[in-house]
Protein backbone atom coordinates (compact mmCIF):
# COMPACT_ATOMS: atom_id res chain seq x y z
CA UNK A 1 0.00 0.00 0.00
CA UNK A 2 1.60 3.44 -1.02
CA UNK A 3 0.10 6.08 1.03
CA UNK A 4 0.76 9.73 0.02
CA UNK A 5 -0.57 12.64 2.45
CA UNK A 6 -1.33 16.16 2.07
CA UNK A 7 2.00 16.24 0.19
CA UNK A 8 3.41 19.04 -0.62
CA UNK A 9 6.81 18.97 -3.02
CA UNK A 10 8.73 21.70 -4.86
CA UNK A 11 12.08 22.41 -6.39
CA UNK A 12 13.79 25.18 -3.89
CA UNK A 13 11.90 28.40 -4.61
CA UNK A 14 10.29 27.78 -7.89
CA UNK A 15 5.96 26.88 -8.06
CA UNK A 16 5.24 24.13 -6.03
CA UNK A 17 4.76 20.52 -7.90
CA UNK A 18 2.69 19.12 -5.95
CA UNK A 19 0.51 20.77 -3.28
CA UNK A 20 -1.38 18.62 -0.46
CA UNK A 21 -1.55 15.82 -3.01
CA UNK A 22 -3.33 12.52 -1.45
CA UNK A 23 -3.73 9.52 -3.04
CA UNK A 24 -3.85 5.56 -2.16
CA UNK A 25 -2.11 2.82 -4.41
CA UNK A 26 -3.18 -0.60 -3.20
CA UNK A 27 -1.66 -3.70 -4.40
CA UNK A 28 -2.94 -6.15 -7.27
CA UNK A 29 -2.76 -3.12 -9.48
CA UNK A 30 -1.11 -1.76 -12.49
CA UNK A 31 -1.30 2.09 -12.21
CA UNK A 32 -1.04 4.41 -15.06
CA UNK A 33 0.41 7.98 -13.87
CA UNK A 34 -0.04 10.02 -16.88
CA UNK A 35 0.12 13.57 -17.69
CA UNK A 36 1.22 16.60 -19.32
CA UNK A 37 5.38 17.73 -19.62
CA UNK A 38 6.41 18.93 -16.34
CA UNK A 39 2.96 17.72 -14.61
CA UNK A 40 5.38 16.01 -11.94
CA UNK A 41 4.94 12.48 -12.51
CA UNK A 42 8.62 11.62 -12.39
CA UNK A 43 8.54 13.83 -8.97
CA UNK A 44 5.81 11.72 -7.82
CA UNK A 45 7.13 8.56 -8.24
CA UNK A 46 10.51 9.78 -7.04
CA UNK A 47 9.00 11.02 -3.57
CA UNK A 48 7.52 7.09 -3.51
CA UNK A 49 10.90 5.88 -4.18
CA UNK A 50 12.32 8.01 -1.37
CA UNK A 51 14.95 9.93 -4.00
CA UNK A 52 13.03 13.67 -3.34
CA UNK A 53 11.77 14.57 -0.11
CA UNK A 54 8.06 16.33 0.60
CA UNK A 55 8.64 19.53 1.59
CA UNK A 56 5.39 18.91 3.57
CA UNK A 57 3.17 15.89 4.17
CA UNK A 58 4.17 12.10 3.94
CA UNK A 59 5.17 9.15 1.88
CA UNK A 60 4.58 5.68 3.21
CA UNK A 61 5.36 2.50 1.29
CA UNK A 62 3.86 -0.55 3.19
CA UNK A 63 4.38 1.00 6.41
CA UNK A 64 8.23 2.17 5.42
CA UNK A 65 8.15 6.04 5.07
CA UNK A 66 9.68 6.63 2.02
CA UNK A 67 12.52 8.79 2.58
CA UNK A 68 14.38 7.03 4.85
CA UNK A 69 15.58 4.62 2.57
CA UNK A 70 15.74 1.69 4.89
CA UNK A 71 17.37 -1.29 3.20
CA UNK A 72 14.24 -3.43 4.47
CA UNK A 73 12.00 -0.48 2.03
CA UNK A 74 14.83 -0.85 -0.61
CA UNK A 75 14.56 -4.24 -0.94
CA UNK A 76 10.70 -4.59 -1.50
CA UNK A 77 11.10 -1.45 -4.51
CA UNK A 78 12.06 -1.27 -7.62
CA UNK A 79 12.11 1.60 -9.68
CA UNK A 80 13.57 2.01 -13.28
CA UNK A 81 13.91 5.39 -13.97
CA UNK A 82 13.73 7.20 -17.56
CA UNK A 83 17.42 7.88 -17.59
CA UNK A 84 18.72 4.55 -16.41
CA UNK A 85 22.30 3.70 -15.53
CA UNK A 86 24.17 0.53 -16.49
CA UNK A 87 27.85 -0.14 -15.50
CA UNK A 88 30.42 -1.76 -17.40
CA UNK A 89 30.22 -5.20 -17.31
CA UNK A 90 28.19 -8.36 -18.36
CA UNK A 91 24.71 -8.59 -17.80
CA UNK A 92 25.58 -11.75 -15.97
CA UNK A 93 27.85 -9.81 -13.28
CA UNK A 94 25.53 -6.98 -13.16
CA UNK A 95 23.29 -9.96 -12.07
CA UNK A 96 25.73 -11.57 -9.67
CA UNK A 97 26.68 -8.50 -7.85
CA UNK A 98 23.02 -6.71 -8.07
CA UNK A 99 20.64 -9.83 -7.20
CA UNK A 100 21.33 -10.81 -3.89
CA UNK A 101 20.29 -7.94 -3.08
CA UNK A 102 16.61 -8.40 -3.46
CA UNK A 103 15.64 -11.64 -1.57
CA UNK A 104 13.24 -12.85 -3.64
CA UNK A 105 14.74 -12.62 -7.20
CA UNK A 106 14.49 -15.43 -9.30
CA UNK A 107 17.27 -16.07 -12.24
CA UNK A 108 14.95 -18.75 -13.65
CA UNK A 109 12.68 -15.55 -14.46
CA UNK A 110 14.91 -13.16 -15.24
CA UNK A 111 16.49 -15.61 -18.05
CA UNK A 112 13.19 -16.53 -19.34
CA UNK A 113 12.69 -12.51 -20.09
CA UNK A 114 16.26 -11.80 -21.36
CA UNK A 115 15.27 -15.01 -23.50
CA UNK A 116 12.32 -12.98 -24.37
CA UNK A 117 13.69 -10.13 -25.50
CA UNK A 118 16.51 -11.79 -27.56
CA UNK A 119 19.14 -10.83 -25.27
CA UNK A 120 22.20 -12.97 -23.61
CA UNK A 121 23.45 -12.43 -20.46
CA UNK A 122 27.17 -13.16 -21.34
CA UNK A 123 26.79 -9.50 -23.11
CA UNK A 124 28.36 -6.72 -21.78
CA UNK A 125 25.94 -3.56 -21.46
CA UNK A 126 28.32 -1.32 -23.14
CA UNK A 127 28.17 -3.46 -26.44
CA UNK A 128 24.42 -3.07 -25.95
CA UNK A 129 21.57 -0.40 -27.65
CA UNK A 130 19.37 1.83 -25.20
CA UNK A 131 16.57 -0.08 -26.43
CA UNK A 132 18.70 -3.40 -24.96
CA UNK A 133 20.03 -1.71 -22.15
CA UNK A 134 16.27 -1.38 -20.75
CA UNK A 135 14.89 -4.52 -21.47
CA UNK A 136 17.80 -6.07 -19.56
CA UNK A 137 17.19 -3.58 -16.92
CA UNK A 138 13.11 -4.21 -16.96
CA UNK A 139 13.50 -7.88 -17.20
CA UNK A 140 16.30 -7.38 -13.66
CA UNK A 141 13.34 -5.16 -11.99
CA UNK A 142 10.49 -8.20 -12.87
CA UNK A 143 12.74 -10.88 -11.44
CA UNK A 144 13.27 -9.02 -8.31
CA UNK A 145 10.12 -9.72 -7.24
CA UNK A 146 9.71 -6.72 -5.13
CA UNK A 147 6.39 -5.55 -3.75
CA UNK A 148 6.38 -2.22 -5.34
CA UNK A 149 7.53 -2.14 -9.50
CA UNK A 150 8.07 1.44 -10.21
CA UNK A 151 8.76 2.46 -13.54
CA UNK A 152 8.80 6.36 -15.38
CA UNK A 153 8.42 5.71 -19.25
CA UNK A 154 9.34 2.18 -19.90
CA UNK A 155 8.24 2.42 -23.24
CA UNK A 156 10.68 4.80 -24.28
CA UNK A 157 13.49 3.61 -26.65
CA UNK A 158 11.85 0.18 -27.07
CA UNK A 159 10.79 -1.00 -30.82
CA UNK A 160 7.29 -2.24 -31.28
CA UNK A 161 7.89 -6.34 -30.75
CA UNK A 162 9.73 -5.24 -27.61
CA UNK A 163 6.53 -3.12 -26.38
CA UNK A 164 3.95 -5.65 -26.52
CA UNK A 165 6.63 -8.05 -24.98
CA UNK A 166 6.83 -5.60 -22.16
CA UNK A 167 2.83 -5.65 -22.03
CA UNK A 168 2.42 -9.53 -22.17
CA UNK A 169 5.21 -9.09 -19.38
CA UNK A 170 3.86 -6.94 -16.90
CA UNK A 171 0.07 -8.50 -17.57
CA UNK A 172 2.27 -11.49 -16.36
CA UNK A 173 3.63 -10.71 -13.20
CA UNK A 174 0.69 -8.42 -11.93
CA UNK A 175 -0.03 -10.49 -9.07
CA UNK A 176 -2.01 -9.56 -5.94
CA UNK A 177 0.71 -8.57 -3.56
CA UNK A 178 1.84 -6.07 -6.08
CA UNK A 179 2.04 -2.82 -6.49
CA UNK A 180 2.89 -1.47 -10.03
CA UNK A 181 2.96 2.45 -10.89
CA UNK A 182 4.34 3.25 -14.82
CA UNK A 183 4.13 6.50 -15.89
CA UNK A 184 3.80 7.64 -19.15
CA UNK A 185 2.89 9.54 -22.35
CA UNK A 186 2.68 7.33 -24.61
CA UNK A 187 -0.48 6.22 -23.30
CA UNK A 188 -1.27 3.79 -26.78
CA UNK A 189 1.79 1.89 -25.57
CA UNK A 190 0.01 0.61 -22.04
CA UNK A 191 -3.40 0.70 -23.79
CA UNK A 192 -4.90 -2.10 -22.12
CA UNK A 193 -1.94 -2.74 -19.46
CA UNK A 194 -3.01 -0.15 -16.98
CA UNK A 195 -5.77 0.16 -14.46
CA UNK A 196 -6.69 2.15 -12.41
CA UNK A 197 -5.51 5.75 -14.23
CA UNK A 198 -4.12 8.72 -12.67
CA UNK A 199 -3.99 12.02 -14.16
CA UNK A 200 -1.84 14.63 -12.77
CA UNK A 201 -2.36 18.59 -13.91
CA UNK A 202 -2.07 21.68 -12.14
CA UNK A 203 0.02 20.42 -8.76
CA UNK A 204 -2.97 17.64 -8.12
CA UNK A 205 -4.64 14.73 -8.88
CA UNK A 206 -7.30 15.48 -11.89
CA UNK A 207 -8.38 11.91 -12.04
CA UNK A 208 -7.41 8.84 -10.07
CA UNK A 209 -10.14 6.39 -11.66
CA UNK A 210 -10.08 2.89 -12.65
CA UNK A 211 -11.46 2.14 -16.26
CA UNK A 212 -14.73 0.36 -15.22
CA UNK A 213 -15.25 3.38 -13.70
CA UNK A 214 -14.72 5.85 -16.79
CA UNK A 215 -16.40 3.66 -18.86
CA UNK A 216 -19.32 4.08 -17.00
CA UNK A 217 -19.48 7.84 -16.51
CA UNK A 218 -17.92 8.38 -19.48
CA UNK A 219 -18.61 7.96 -23.37
CA UNK A 220 -15.94 7.69 -26.03
CA UNK A 221 -17.65 7.56 -29.71
CA UNK A 222 -16.80 8.30 -33.21
CA UNK A 223 -19.37 10.41 -35.26
CA UNK A 224 -19.46 12.09 -38.61
CA UNK A 225 -20.84 15.58 -37.11
CA UNK A 226 -20.88 16.95 -33.26
CA UNK A 227 -24.37 18.20 -32.48
CA UNK A 228 -24.41 17.88 -28.97
CA UNK A 229 -21.97 20.60 -28.55
CA UNK A 230 -22.70 21.40 -25.00
CA UNK A 231 -22.39 17.85 -23.76
CA UNK A 232 -19.26 16.98 -25.42
CA UNK A 233 -16.27 17.35 -23.08
CA UNK A 234 -13.65 16.59 -25.77
CA UNK A 235 -13.72 16.69 -29.60
CA UNK A 236 -11.04 16.05 -32.12
CA UNK A 237 -11.03 15.38 -35.86
CA UNK A 238 -10.24 11.83 -36.99
CA UNK A 239 -10.45 10.15 -40.07
CA UNK A 240 -14.16 8.94 -39.65
CA UNK A 241 -15.27 12.06 -38.47
CA UNK A 242 -15.23 13.40 -34.58
CA UNK A 243 -13.92 11.41 -31.65
CA UNK A 244 -15.46 12.63 -29.02
CA UNK A 245 -15.59 12.17 -25.43
CA UNK A 246 -19.28 12.93 -23.44
CA UNK A 247 -20.84 11.65 -20.65
CA UNK A 248 -22.08 8.85 -20.16
CA UNK A 249 -25.87 9.17 -19.62
CA UNK A 250 -27.06 6.02 -21.15
CA UNK A 251 -24.97 3.78 -19.12
CA UNK A 252 -23.91 2.52 -22.93
CA UNK A 253 -20.84 -0.16 -22.79
CA UNK A 254 -18.10 1.40 -24.02
CA UNK A 255 -13.95 1.14 -24.63
CA UNK A 256 -12.21 3.71 -22.63
CA UNK A 257 -9.67 5.61 -25.50
CA UNK A 258 -6.99 6.75 -22.87
CA UNK A 259 -5.54 9.46 -25.46
CA UNK A 260 -9.19 10.77 -25.88
CA UNK A 261 -9.85 10.68 -21.46
CA UNK A 262 -6.20 12.24 -21.33
CA UNK A 263 -7.10 15.19 -23.51
CA UNK A 264 -10.58 15.65 -21.99
CA UNK A 265 -9.24 15.91 -18.65
CA UNK A 266 -6.68 19.00 -19.82
CA UNK A 267 -9.35 19.93 -21.95
CA UNK A 268 -12.48 20.44 -19.28
CA UNK A 269 -10.57 20.00 -15.92
CA UNK A 270 -13.79 20.91 -13.49
CA UNK A 271 -16.20 18.77 -15.22
CA UNK A 272 -13.92 15.83 -15.36
CA UNK A 273 -13.34 16.41 -11.92
CA UNK A 274 -17.21 16.88 -11.05
CA UNK A 275 -17.82 13.70 -12.86
CA UNK A 276 -15.74 11.68 -10.87
CA UNK A 277 -16.32 13.43 -7.85
CA UNK B 1 16.46 -7.06 10.40
CA UNK B 2 19.24 -4.82 10.65
CA UNK B 3 18.45 -1.41 8.89
CA UNK B 4 21.45 -0.46 10.02
CA UNK B 5 24.67 -2.46 9.37
CA UNK B 6 24.37 -6.43 8.29
CA UNK B 7 27.75 -7.98 7.20
CA UNK B 8 26.68 -9.69 4.02
CA UNK B 9 25.14 -5.93 2.88
CA UNK B 10 28.36 -4.45 3.32
CA UNK B 11 30.33 -7.22 1.02
CA UNK B 12 27.89 -7.14 -1.40
CA UNK B 13 29.05 -3.54 -1.72
CA UNK B 14 32.53 -3.85 -1.27
CA UNK B 15 32.03 -6.40 -4.20
CA UNK B 16 30.03 -4.41 -5.96
CA UNK B 17 32.63 -1.68 -6.19
CA UNK B 18 35.28 -4.07 -7.01
CA UNK B 19 33.39 -5.37 -9.82
CA UNK B 20 32.12 -2.16 -11.44
CA UNK B 21 36.07 -0.58 -11.08
CA UNK B 22 38.33 -3.48 -10.83
CA UNK B 23 39.89 -2.28 -14.50
CA UNK B 24 40.15 1.29 -13.61
CA UNK B 25 41.66 0.48 -10.13
CA UNK B 26 44.46 -2.12 -11.51
CA UNK B 27 44.73 0.35 -13.96
CA UNK B 28 45.58 3.22 -12.16
CA UNK B 29 47.71 1.00 -10.14
CA UNK B 30 50.04 0.51 -13.36
CA UNK B 31 50.38 3.93 -13.95
CA UNK B 32 51.67 4.47 -10.56
CA UNK B 33 54.06 2.11 -10.81
CA UNK B 34 55.28 3.66 -14.26
CA UNK B 35 55.17 7.16 -12.97
CA UNK B 36 56.85 6.01 -9.39
CA UNK B 37 59.44 4.02 -11.57
CA UNK B 38 60.11 6.97 -14.28
CA UNK B 39 60.74 9.42 -11.37
CA UNK B 40 63.22 6.74 -9.88
CA UNK B 41 65.37 6.62 -12.54
CA UNK B 42 65.77 10.23 -12.59
CA UNK B 43 66.23 10.24 -9.01
CA UNK B 44 69.47 7.98 -9.73
CA UNK B 45 72.88 10.03 -9.37
CA UNK B 46 74.65 8.62 -12.03
CA UNK B 47 77.78 10.52 -10.98
CA UNK B 48 78.00 9.59 -7.75
CA UNK B 49 77.42 6.07 -7.43
CA UNK B 50 73.91 5.62 -8.43
CA UNK B 51 72.75 7.28 -5.05
CA UNK B 52 69.37 7.97 -4.45
CA UNK B 53 68.16 11.34 -3.02
CA UNK B 54 66.35 10.69 -0.07
CA UNK B 55 64.03 13.93 -0.21
CA UNK B 56 63.03 12.71 -3.01
CA UNK B 57 62.17 9.29 -1.67
CA UNK B 58 59.82 10.56 1.21
CA UNK B 59 58.65 13.65 -1.43
CA UNK B 60 57.61 10.52 -4.07
CA UNK B 61 55.70 8.93 -1.31
CA UNK B 62 53.65 11.69 0.67
CA UNK B 63 52.57 13.31 -2.71
CA UNK B 64 51.37 9.62 -4.03
CA UNK B 65 49.70 9.33 -0.84
CA UNK B 66 48.07 12.47 -0.53
CA UNK B 67 47.48 13.18 -5.05
CA UNK B 68 46.59 9.43 -5.26
CA UNK B 69 44.60 8.74 -2.14
CA UNK B 70 42.29 11.99 -2.65
CA UNK B 71 42.00 10.80 -6.26
CA UNK B 72 40.75 7.21 -5.63
CA UNK B 73 38.81 8.55 -2.82
CA UNK B 74 36.88 10.61 -4.90
CA UNK B 75 36.85 8.45 -8.06
CA UNK B 76 34.78 5.73 -5.25
CA UNK B 77 32.19 8.15 -4.66
CA UNK B 78 31.65 9.22 -8.53
CA UNK B 79 28.41 8.28 -8.56
CA UNK B 80 27.37 11.59 -7.33
CA UNK B 81 28.69 13.31 -10.59
CA UNK B 82 25.59 11.71 -12.35
CA UNK B 83 21.83 11.39 -11.75
CA UNK B 84 20.90 8.28 -13.19
CA UNK B 85 24.68 7.28 -11.22
CA UNK B 86 23.50 8.64 -8.23
CA UNK B 87 19.96 7.17 -8.02
CA UNK B 88 21.61 3.52 -8.40
CA UNK B 89 23.61 4.30 -5.91
CA UNK B 90 20.69 5.91 -3.30
CA UNK B 91 17.95 2.69 -4.74
CA UNK B 92 20.92 0.29 -3.74
CA UNK B 93 19.02 -1.86 -0.93
CA UNK B 94 21.63 -1.33 1.89
CA UNK B 95 21.61 1.21 4.78
CA UNK B 96 23.59 5.06 4.25
CA UNK B 97 25.63 3.76 6.80
CA UNK B 98 26.85 0.49 5.08
CA UNK B 99 27.31 2.73 1.40
CA UNK B 100 29.55 5.28 3.10
CA UNK B 101 31.74 2.35 5.26
CA UNK B 102 32.09 0.45 1.76
CA UNK B 103 33.53 3.01 0.71
CA UNK B 104 35.83 3.73 3.66
CA UNK B 105 36.88 0.48 3.41
CA UNK B 106 38.75 0.89 0.02
CA UNK B 107 39.79 4.75 0.52
CA UNK B 108 41.22 3.69 4.28
CA UNK B 109 41.94 0.45 4.06
CA UNK B 110 42.52 -0.57 0.99
CA UNK B 111 43.72 1.93 -0.75
CA UNK B 112 46.87 2.75 2.05
CA UNK B 113 47.63 -1.21 2.10
CA UNK B 114 48.06 -1.23 -1.41
CA UNK B 115 49.79 1.72 -1.92
CA UNK B 116 52.26 0.94 0.75
CA UNK B 117 53.25 -2.83 -0.43
CA UNK B 118 53.44 -1.43 -4.45
CA UNK B 119 55.40 2.01 -3.35
CA UNK B 120 57.32 -0.36 -1.35
CA UNK B 121 58.13 -2.72 -3.94
CA UNK B 122 59.06 -0.14 -6.63
CA UNK B 123 61.17 1.28 -4.26
CA UNK B 124 62.92 -1.59 -3.22
CA UNK B 125 63.78 -2.66 -6.98
CA UNK B 126 65.40 0.49 -7.13
CA UNK B 127 67.62 0.60 -3.87
CA UNK B 128 68.31 -3.24 -4.81
CA UNK B 129 69.22 -1.81 -8.53
CA UNK B 130 71.46 0.64 -7.40
CA UNK B 131 73.89 -1.78 -6.06
CA UNK B 132 74.63 1.67 -3.68
CA UNK B 133 75.08 0.15 0.12
CA UNK B 134 74.55 3.17 1.33
CA UNK B 135 70.92 3.64 -0.70
CA UNK B 136 68.36 2.71 1.85
CA UNK B 137 64.76 1.82 1.49
CA UNK B 138 61.92 4.62 2.55
CA UNK B 139 60.23 2.27 4.68
CA UNK B 140 63.29 2.01 7.32
CA UNK B 141 63.64 5.36 7.16
CA UNK B 142 59.86 6.26 8.09
CA UNK B 143 59.89 3.10 10.63
CA UNK B 144 62.82 4.42 12.73
CA UNK B 145 60.89 7.83 12.84
CA UNK B 146 57.18 6.85 12.90
CA UNK B 147 56.71 8.29 16.31
CA UNK B 148 57.38 11.65 15.05
CA UNK B 149 55.32 11.36 12.12
CA UNK B 150 52.15 9.43 13.62
CA UNK B 151 49.95 12.31 13.48
CA UNK B 152 49.92 12.70 9.74
CA UNK B 153 48.06 9.32 9.10
CA UNK B 154 44.97 11.36 11.39
CA UNK B 155 45.53 13.89 9.06
CA UNK B 156 45.83 12.08 5.91
CA UNK B 157 42.74 10.16 7.49
CA UNK B 158 40.87 13.62 7.94
CA UNK B 159 41.67 14.53 4.28
CA UNK B 160 40.21 11.34 2.79
CA UNK B 161 37.71 11.72 4.64
CA UNK B 162 36.91 15.42 3.53
CA UNK B 163 37.08 14.27 -0.03
CA UNK B 164 34.66 11.58 0.21
CA UNK B 165 32.19 14.50 1.67
CA UNK B 166 33.21 16.64 -1.14
CA UNK B 167 32.16 14.17 -3.71
CA UNK B 168 28.55 13.28 -1.51
CA UNK B 169 27.86 16.81 -1.46
CA UNK B 170 28.97 18.80 -4.66
CA UNK B 171 28.34 16.18 -7.25
CA UNK B 172 29.40 17.17 -10.37
CA UNK B 173 33.26 18.61 -10.54
CA UNK B 174 33.61 17.42 -7.02
CA UNK B 175 37.38 17.01 -6.66
CA UNK B 176 38.25 20.88 -8.30
CA UNK B 177 35.00 21.94 -5.42
CA UNK B 178 36.43 19.78 -2.43
CA UNK B 179 40.04 21.44 -3.14
CA UNK B 180 38.51 24.75 -3.37
CA UNK B 181 36.80 24.57 -0.40
CA UNK B 182 39.43 23.16 1.68
CA UNK B 183 41.72 25.93 0.74
CA UNK B 184 38.78 28.48 1.45
CA UNK B 185 38.61 26.50 5.18
CA UNK B 186 42.68 26.71 5.69
CA UNK B 187 42.81 30.31 4.82
CA UNK B 188 39.49 31.33 6.72
CA UNK B 189 41.09 29.09 9.65
CA UNK B 190 44.15 31.14 9.42
CA UNK B 191 43.28 34.05 9.76
CA UNK B 192 40.81 33.54 12.23
CA UNK B 193 43.79 31.67 14.12
CA UNK B 194 45.90 35.50 13.74
CA UNK B 195 43.01 37.38 14.97
CA UNK B 196 42.88 35.02 18.03
CA UNK B 197 46.10 35.30 18.92
CA UNK B 198 45.92 39.43 18.02
CA UNK B 199 43.01 39.12 20.86
CA UNK B 200 44.99 37.24 23.20
CA UNK B 201 48.58 38.43 23.23
CA UNK B 202 47.78 41.32 21.49
CA UNK B 203 49.51 43.38 18.75
CA UNK B 204 53.00 41.71 19.07
CA UNK B 205 51.59 38.42 18.26
CA UNK B 206 53.08 38.00 14.72
CA UNK B 207 56.12 37.71 16.73
CA UNK B 208 55.17 35.22 19.32
CA UNK B 209 57.36 31.66 18.81
CA UNK B 210 55.25 29.15 19.48
CA UNK B 211 58.00 26.39 18.52
CA UNK B 212 58.23 23.52 21.01
CA UNK B 213 61.49 25.19 22.68
CA UNK B 214 59.57 28.50 23.37
CA UNK B 215 56.51 26.59 25.32
CA UNK B 216 57.94 27.14 28.80
CA UNK B 217 57.08 30.64 28.53
CA UNK B 218 53.89 30.41 27.30
CA UNK B 219 50.87 30.86 29.74
CA UNK B 220 49.68 26.41 31.01
CA UNK B 221 45.94 27.90 29.67
CA UNK B 222 47.65 28.84 26.14
CA UNK B 223 49.17 25.43 26.06
CA UNK B 224 46.18 23.67 26.98
CA UNK B 225 44.25 25.53 24.39
CA UNK B 226 46.91 24.81 21.81
CA UNK B 227 47.72 21.26 22.85
CA UNK B 228 43.61 20.57 22.70
CA UNK B 229 43.18 21.92 19.07
CA UNK B 230 45.77 20.07 18.02
CA UNK B 231 44.55 16.64 19.47
CA UNK B 232 41.12 17.77 18.44
CA UNK B 233 42.63 18.40 15.08
CA UNK B 234 44.23 15.31 14.58
CA UNK B 235 41.74 12.82 16.57
CA UNK B 236 38.46 14.67 16.09
CA UNK B 237 38.36 15.87 12.91
CA UNK B 238 38.17 12.91 10.62
CA UNK B 239 35.37 11.36 12.93
CA UNK B 240 33.68 14.18 12.73
CA UNK B 241 33.77 14.45 8.88
CA UNK B 242 32.50 11.18 8.61
CA UNK B 243 29.78 11.74 10.12
CA UNK B 244 28.58 14.68 8.65
CA UNK B 245 29.42 12.62 5.53
CA UNK B 246 27.07 10.23 6.81
CA UNK B 247 24.18 12.58 7.46
CA UNK B 248 24.45 14.53 3.57
CA UNK B 249 24.22 10.30 2.60
CA UNK B 250 21.13 10.32 4.26
CA UNK B 251 19.68 13.77 3.02
CA UNK B 252 20.88 13.27 -1.08
CA UNK B 253 17.86 13.76 -2.89
CA UNK B 254 17.82 13.13 -6.52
Amino acid sequence: MISINNLSFNYGKRKPVFRNLNLNLSAGNVYGLLGKNGAGKSSLLRNIAGLLFPTEGSCTVNGYKAQDRLPSFLQEMYFLPEEFYTPPVKIKDFVATYSPFYPNFSLKQFLEYLEEFQISDNEKFTELSLGQKKKALIGFGLATNTKVLIMDEPTNGLDIPSKSQFRKIIASVATDERIIVISTHQVRDLDSLIDPIIILDGSEVLLHATTEEISEKLSFKTVSVVTDHEKVLYSEHSIRGFSVVMPNNGHENNKVDLELLFNAALANRQSIKDIFQ
Amino acid sequence: MNNFFDYSRFSLLVKRQWTENKFIFLMGLVIFVCITAVIYSINFDAENDYMLKRGMQTMMFIIGLLGGGTLFSNYLFKDFGNNSQTLSFLMTPASHFEKITAGMFYALIAFPVVYAITFGLVDGAFVKLSGNPHNEMLYSMVLDSYKDYSFLICVWVALQMFVILGAIYFGRMSYIKTAFTGFLILASLGLIQYLLYKIIIGSGSHNIDMGDHNRQHLSSEFQFMMDGSKYAFYYLLAPVIAIIAYFKLKEKEV
